[in-house]
């Protein structure tokens, strides 16, 4: 018996080593010597000097890391409901009994492959002025004077609406596909019988469809915050940060840190403020879940 | 949920499929995972393209080369190499081209990682960074061997790649800030000379005179001035005329603290500040190369690298001058193209010693070089038939000695990206006053010398 | 009703699908072309001139390979651990289970760009910096893929494992016999999503290579947009030959993705 059980821990940790070892090697040991890189001066080529809580009283008095979490969480502000009253609009339209039904399933998921490299150019030439998409539209329809030019990438405000914008287009695809798989669950009957009621489209929606999307919506919003707190390359292609750094996020902040100004040991400092955060954010999370968890599904 | 497993089963084949796929290539194609066999092997740098043996008799010598030239450029570059490796059977160099916006972050962190080139390039400016960094390392050792004569370099140039007497780069051009005009429109707009030069008063009247007249007489749809709105072309005019005007950088003579003249700065940023608000310079162009290159805007401001292509685009008649004096004295804007020998994990000096070769033959070819617009940095080179057979460069070779480089700081690049570029754009998007940026300039410049 | 119904349908379509086919017009525009209005953009002359350049000239087939490949390897590697962890975690008793439950819980909540400046530094003196190795390996530690894997497992009931027990068979036998071919759909579903994850990654690639026989699309990508011009017709033959292989992946195993991505939505 004795004998068996050995054997036991030893199949299971046969089972997890592959996981665990690069687990351990890539995630855990990396967290582990990033603190020690903290309290140092540690350039790209090694040359080190010890200087003890510097970083971090530096990090706490450096208004650009502020501002760049800001920048973040305003991404965040600016997405997250969007992406989810979007998600929903665009289910609604696909959920409809029509012949496109399933064409506009695939053209509102589409994007959502492209590399985050093509959506990102593709974001920066579609807004340029003069020639761009967005402009020689208006100007098509007439919603713009033909003389007159939007710049999109050069005013803070128009700068988080173009990156809000594309960002929505190339990502939305994921929380469409969610919202309508749960609304294809909603039984058939449910409806039939609210419709026998008198039920008209819109009491249908409020009363019964959106009441049935709250769990996943929950899920989504979450996974949302999150995600968006990390956003990084759509805004370093399509406005490299700018006009003056206003649209920097934190990520940008530590890449040009460590890897621009070669101080990877202030970089660091600045990655755990993210890790703090973000696991802030995760434990609000946790606690929301649990709080009403038992009535989700 | 249950039902779906029919429909995924499909889904599954189809990975299962490509795991087939991704097993096959690692087998089969050997192409490209044996290159990450080969860099698996790390102890070789650059592994795939400099895996010469390195103690040679007479053997082929093979280098690594990056460089961060783009379009015209580049292509001269690629040529300068490519005629290099035909005449020198035992030294073959392989040009790589990085971004440009990314090339010194990836040199140093590939330097740092033993990953880096054989040869590399610096700009004059980056240069006491990569100094500082371990980056760049004395060609001392291997110059005498190779065959440099230092003096046979334009010394100005040479200069300011000397540090405590020791030589870390070959310099292989200067590329001031210059002007071009495009002749036909000059002339439509009656401002062109018998001589085919611009009809223009060197001074500040002068010049806002002159774009009036090109502005009023020329076509809604033509650009007087061409440049573009942000970064680097508009902060070359504004140092240009900042030091028109006597300013000295914006570090003082000890590198340690920021000096930013601000009257002069001012009185810079504002005259420019009122060309982009009276509508001579179009607004956020966003192409403002093509802009001159198709024809559609009067003059144009950059460095003089864009010779080159303005050369070879069919029915541009254009010309190329020194920035006007619009202050007190001639002062450009410039840098210098440099070729340097980063650190690598055995420092080879064979290796070295063919890729100062190398080096030294760049310079000495400029005129190859100089087809892309730049000024050669030998002095003999400029009296080479074929440079002399190349219009244009007689025009603006004398500005080389008008240039005012920057001060060898270590922060050179991070004042300019972080200080100078951020808030005179603001100034030239008129959303902010040219005394506010100065201020803010000489705050941020302070930050960074003090980090 | 109805018809406004169908009219806000259809705009929404086509602005969703607008910029890919503008991206398609303008890849086949011939270069220098003057334009001025929308309409410009769709009017010949057409040129496939570009395309044959950016083919011949570029290393973009090379990249699109590399980001395949990459993509692939991390997809299989990633879920075949993760499954057998996973496995592990729901179903085999062994001591340490809890701590090891914990181990990977907490994972969850270092997320990968936190730790990238130490990774960096780990990769460095392991040397797998420019490696497909280095562009691999790494990316493999997934604790949510094995958490979810997990939690779908315990969907399975043991009654099912012990009846294979009894008849002899081993743990990798109920691994293989019994708990992926049950779970398939939820294989398929992390599968889709690790490609997609791994198809986007930028930063560490970036940070990792040097070397441009190993970019991936995200990072060669940036390398092809010239820094001085602004001419539209070469970035969008870029983004359009990018993008080809991955819609044509896309329409054939739609079905399958769009399964995949719902149910990710279940576990989440």
């Amino acid at each position: 018996m004795k004998m068996s059980k050995l054997k036991a821990d030893a199949q299971a940790l046969l089972f997890l080593l592959p996981f665990l070892a690069v687990y351990i090697v890539f995630t855990i040991w990396p967290m582990i010597k990033g603190v020690e890189m903290t309290f140092y001066k540690w350039t790209l080529i090694k040359k080190m000097k010890y200087v003890g809580w510097d970083n971090y009283q530096r990090m706490f008095h450096d208004q650009e890391v502020w501002a760049a979490i800001w920048h973040s969480a305003i991404f965040v502000i600016l997405t997250t409901p969007t992406m989810l009253v979007l998600a929903i609009a665009l289910a609604l339209i696909a959920n409809r009994q029509s012949r496109l039904q399933k064409l506009y399933r695939s053209v509102f998921f589409l994007p959502s492959v492209l590399s985050v490299a093509v959506a990102s150019y593709l974001g920066l030439f579609i807004f340029q002025p003069y020639n761009g998409f967005v402009n020689t539209l208006l100007h098509l329809i007439g919603l713009l004077p033909g003389h007159q030019e939007i710049f999109w990438l050069t005013e803070t405000t128009l700068s988080w609406i173009a990156l809000t914008l594309i960002t929505l287009w190339w990502t939305v695809g994921f929380n469409f596909i969610l919202y309508l798989s749960a609304m294809q669950d909603i039984p058939d009957e449910i409806k039939e019988a609210a419709r026998l009621d008198g039920a008209t489209d819109s009491v249908l929606f409020w009363k019964i469809v959106l009441p049935h999307l709250g769990p996943i919506t929950k899920t989504i919003t979450m996974l949302q915050i999150i995600s968006s707190f990390k956003v990084f390359m759509q805004i370093y292609i399509i406005t490299g940060g700018g006009p003056l750094d206003k649209t920097r996020p934190i990520i940008q902040l530590i890449y040009q840190t460590g890897f621009r100004k070669n101080d990877l040991g202030y970089a660091a400092t600045m990655s755990y403020l993210l890790f703090v955060i973000l696991l802030i954010l995760s434990a609000l999370q946790y606690w929301m879940n649990n709080r009403k968890g038992a009535d989700a599904r | 949920m249950k039902k779906s497993y029919g429909l995924t089963l499909a889904a599954l084949a189809s990975v299962s499929l490509l795991l087939n796929a991704c097993g096959g290539n690692n087998g089969g194609n050997n192409a490209s995972p044996s290159a990450s066999a080969a860099n698996s092997g790390s102890s070789s740098p650059a592994a795939s393209e400099s895996a010469a043996p390195s103690d040679n008799g007479g053997e082929k010598i093979n280098l690594s080369f990056w460089t961060l030239f783009d379009g015209g450029d580049g292509d001269n570059m690629q040529a300068l190499v490519d005629e290099f490796n035909k005449t020198h059977p035992n030294i073959q160099v392989k040009n790589t081209k990085l971004v440009w916006g990314e090339y010194y972050t990836k040199l140093i962190t590939a330097v740092g990682n033993g990953t880096g080139p054989d040869i590399g390039i610096s700009h004059t400016s980056r240069l006491p960074d990569l100094i500082d960094q371990g980056v760049a390392t004395s060609l001392d050792d291997v110059a005498a061997d190779a065959g440099v004569d230092w003096g046979t370099f334009n010394q100005n140039l040479l200069n300011a790649t000397v540090v405590d007497g020791e030589h870390y780069a070959v310099p292989i051009d200067t590329h001031p800030f210059i002007m071009y005009y495009n002749k036909k429109l000059l002339k439509d707009a009656g401002l062109l000379g018998d001589d085919g030069k611009p009809v223009l008063e060197q001074s500040a009247d002068g010049f806002v005179k002159f774009l009036d007249t090109l502005k009023s007489k020329l076509p809604a749809k033509i650009t007087p001035f061409a440049l573009s709105n942000t970064n680097d072309d508009p902060y070359r005019l504004w140092w240009a005329l900042y030091s028109q005007l006597g300013g000295n950088d914006v570090v003082a003579d000890d590198l340690k603290t920021a000096a930013v003249d601000a009257d002069k700065g001012a009185k810079a940023a504002d005259y420019i500040q009122k060309l982009f608000t009276n509508g001579y310079i179009k607004k956020n162009d966003p192409d403002f190369y093509k802009n001159f290159q198709s024809g559609t805007a009067a003059i144009m401001m950059t460095g003089v690298w864009a010779t080159g292509t303005w050369e070879s685009t069919k029915g541009l008649e254009f010309g190329a001058m020194p920035i006007p004096k619009i202050f007190d004295k001639e002062a450009t804007w410039g840098d210098s193209h440099t070729i340097i020998l980063p650190t690598t994990k055995d420092n080879d000096p064979a290796k070295r010693k063919a890729a100062l070769i190398f080096a030294n033959w760049v310079a000495d070819n400029g005129q190859i070089w100089a087809k892309a617009g730049h000024i050669p940095s030998k002095p003999s080179v400029l009296e080479k038939p074929e440079f002399k057979a190349l219009p244009y460069r007689s025009d603006y070779v004398s500005v080389a000695d008008t240039v005012k480089f920057s001060k060898p700081s270590t922060k050179v690049w991070q004042i300019r990206d972080n200080s100078s570029f951020k808030f005179l754009n603001e100034v030239w998007a008129n959303k902010m006053t040219p005394a506010e940026a100065m201020a803010k300039m000489q705050e941020e410049t302070q930050k960074i010398l003090n980090e | 009703m109805k018809w406004v119904y169908r009219i806000v349908s259809l705009i929404a379509g086509l602005l969703f699908i607008a910029p890919l086919v503008w991206m398609l017009v303008v890849s086949i525009k011939k270069e220098g072309m003057k334009i001025v209005t929308l309409v410009d953009w769709f009017t010949p002359p057409y040129s496939f001139a570009v395309y044959h350049e950016i083919l011949s000239g570029t290393k973009l087939t090379n990249w699109t390979f590399n980001s395949f490949f990459v993509a692939f390897c991390v997809t299989i590697l990633t879920v075949v651990f993760a499954a057998m962890a996973g496995f592990v975690l729901s179903k085999l008793p062994f001591r340490y289970k809890t701590v090891m439950f914990f181990l990977v819980l907490s994972g969850l909540l270092i997320p990968g760009e936190a730790v990238i400046i130490p990774l960096y530094q780990v990769a460095k003196d392991m040397g797998l910096l420019n490696s497909y190795q280095g562009l691999i390996i790494p990316a493999l530690a997934s604790p949510v893929a094995v958490l979810v894997l997990k939690s779908f497992f315990d969907g399975v009931p043991n009654d099912l494992l012990e009846s294979v027990q009894i008849d002899g068979g081993g743990t990798w036998r109920i691994f293989t016999q019994i708990m992926l071919p049950l779970n398939r759909p939820a294989l398929a579903s992390m599968a889709i999503l690790t490609f997609i994850g791994s198809w986007n990654n930028f930063l560490w690639p970036f940070l990792s290579i040097t070397n441009d026989n190993l970019f991936t699309l995200p990072m060669g990508i940036p390398t092809l947009m010239s820094q001085y011009s602004e001419d539209y017709v070469k970035p969008m033959v870029v983004n359009t030959l990018a993008s080809i292989p991955i819609i044509v992946l896309f329409i054939i195993f739609e079905r399958q993705i769009v399964k995949g991505v719902s149910l990710s939505g279940i576990k989440g």
